[in-house]
């Protein structure tokens, strides 16, 4: 598995790298000039929370293109392995691109943000965070970009299996995406009165009066997350055991 | 009991309703190197691709014994006509790859092989010629050690020069244990290094012989038999 990841990252490395470079740049200057121009820290806070989301959906996009060409490529489809690994190998290098945007955003906030703006920003949220809450949503975080990854995979293995000759699988892959992540959500929330990960990350809570800001934003003990946490586990198995299964069996090169 | 790297039993294939591929029968033994001839489209790519163990079909197909899929992949090793390496590469790294991923991958042939197909170890995969990475990308396919090798069009699309020194290759680098696979319609240029061909039309097989057989029965030359079997 380690040896498709690395020849993935080799393949994409120059734009995961472009995009990380092109991040700090927009960050620093959004930090410059907003300081200078004396902005409001939620504007700029906010401004670049926006940038971030704009890496995150490059990083998105770079990985389920890898993913969609390694489908359809000789190279990757011959080699002896089970299709498991080609999959875990993905989801590996989406998660890591991930991750890389988590850290700079979190070395951006210890170095450029006065820790004014930011309780300032937490205060508007009425957040109130502990060390252990951090380290949980930290974790959270991970797995639940390594789940949302594991659905959007599952939803283009799905829409490849059925594109044999036509364009029909794209929109096949959008749907089933809508209907998963509805799905999931759903049976969570149902089974742990708590919404699901396809939603939130499973373990952020946001809790909303009839007003359209939320009244309270709380990270929740993992306690309370853990049959969540557990029930997305079983669900990622599954889902890999279903989309290891077309790719051996169905899917066309 | 003779040993049979390749065979299938009644393998049939559709695409969308279209049979590429209509109860096939053969069997490929251990040390031949079997032409698959056969016009466009008349089913030789997806045989390999079955026999690679890269697609589903119906019937049954196995490589020693094994079916042709996940369990049979570490003993095939396919040329397709599509290439094994990408643009970002250098020669050195797409050999590399070869060597991670599969086991059986020997350097030294891999390198004996380079230097008789005349590339060089720093060259940019997407600055060869057509003909420089048709070697290649059989350098990288004979250099694995395995028991069958299968060539999806090895010399179509490159100048004579190229065609010969691929042909020699496959002959200097050929290990007889194993068998090898060649699909093509350009039959004059490469009938003779044939032991055994096999003509696919219309995804049936219509003749398998030995190539001194098919001779000295029918007085003509492979290319001749084929111009008549496929004369529309």
């Amino acid at each position: 598995m380690m040896k498709l990841f690395k020849y993935d990252w080799k393949r994409d490395s120059n734009t995961i790298y472009s995009v990380l470079a092109v991040l700090v740049v927009a960050q620093l200057l959004l930090h410059w000039v907003g300081t200078s121009r004396g902005w409001e820290p939620m504007i700029k806070i906010g401004l670049g929370l926006m940038v971030y989301v704009c890496a995150m959906v490059v990083m998105v996009i770079t990985g389920s293109k890898a993913y969609i060409k390694n489908l359809g490529s000789y190279q990757r489809r011959l080699v002896p392995i089970h299709p498991i690994y080609h999959i875990l190998s993905a989801l590996l290098f989406s998660t890591l691109t991930m991750v890389a945007v988590f850290a700079i955003a979190v070395i951006h906030g210890l170095l450029l943000i006065p820790w004014s703006e930011l309780t300032a920003f937490l205060e508007l949220g009425n957040m109130q965070l502990t060390a252990w809450d951090v380290i949980t949503a930290v974790a959270s975080g991970i797995w639940g970009t390594f789940f949302i990854m594991l659905l959007v995979y599952f939803s283009i293995t799905v829409g490849a299996v059925v594109n044999i000759r036509g364009k029909a699988g794209v929109w096949v892959g959008i749907i089933v995406f809508i209907i998963i992540t509805n799905m999931i959500s759903l049976i969570s929330e149902t089974i742990f009165e708590q919404a699901g990960s396809a939603a939130n990350f499973g373990i952020v809570q946001i809790e909303s009066g009839s007003s359209a800001v939320p009244d309270t934003v709380s990270v929740s003990s993992l306690g309370t997350g853990l049959g969540s946490f557990l029930f997305e586990l079983v669900a990622a198995a599954l889902l890999l055991w279903l989309m290891a299964w077309p790719i051996r069996k169905k899917l066309e090169i | 009991m003779k040993e049979h790297i390749l065979h299938l039993q009644g393998v049939s294939k559709n695409y969308a309703g279209k049979k590429a591929l209509d109860q096939v029968s053969l069997s490929i033994g251990k040390g031949k190197i079997v032409g698959l001839l056969g016009t466009n489209g008349s089913g030789k790519s997806t045989l390999m691709k079955i026999a690679a163990g890269l697609i589903p079909y119906e019937g049954n197909a196995t490589v020693l014994g094994k079916p042709a899929g996940l369990e049979s992949k570490a003993e095939v090793a396919f040329m397709p006509d599509r290439p094994l390496t990408e643009s970002w590469m250098r020669v050195y790294e797409a050999i590399r790859m070869q060597r991670d991923f599969y086991p059986d991958f020997d350097e030294n042939k891999a390198g004996q092989m380079l230097e008789f197909m005349n590339l060089r170890d720093r060259d940019r995969v997407s600055t060869l010629s057509k003909g420089m990475q048709e070697r290649l990308q059989l350098t990288l396919t004979l250099s694995r050690r395995a028991r069958l090798y299968l060539l999806d069009e090895p010399i179509g699309g490159v100048d004579p020069v190229a065609r010969t020194r691929i042909l020699d290759a496959i002959l200097e680098f050929y290990d007889e244990d194993s068998s090898i696979v060649i699909s093509t319609h350009l039959v004059r240029e490469i009938e003779r290094i044939f032991d055994e061909v096999l003509f696919l039309k219309q995804g049936k097989v219509v003749l398998q012989d030995e190539v001194e057989q098919l001779r000295s029965k029918h007085g003509k030359s492979v290319e001749d038999l084929f111009k008549e079997v496929f004369a529309e």
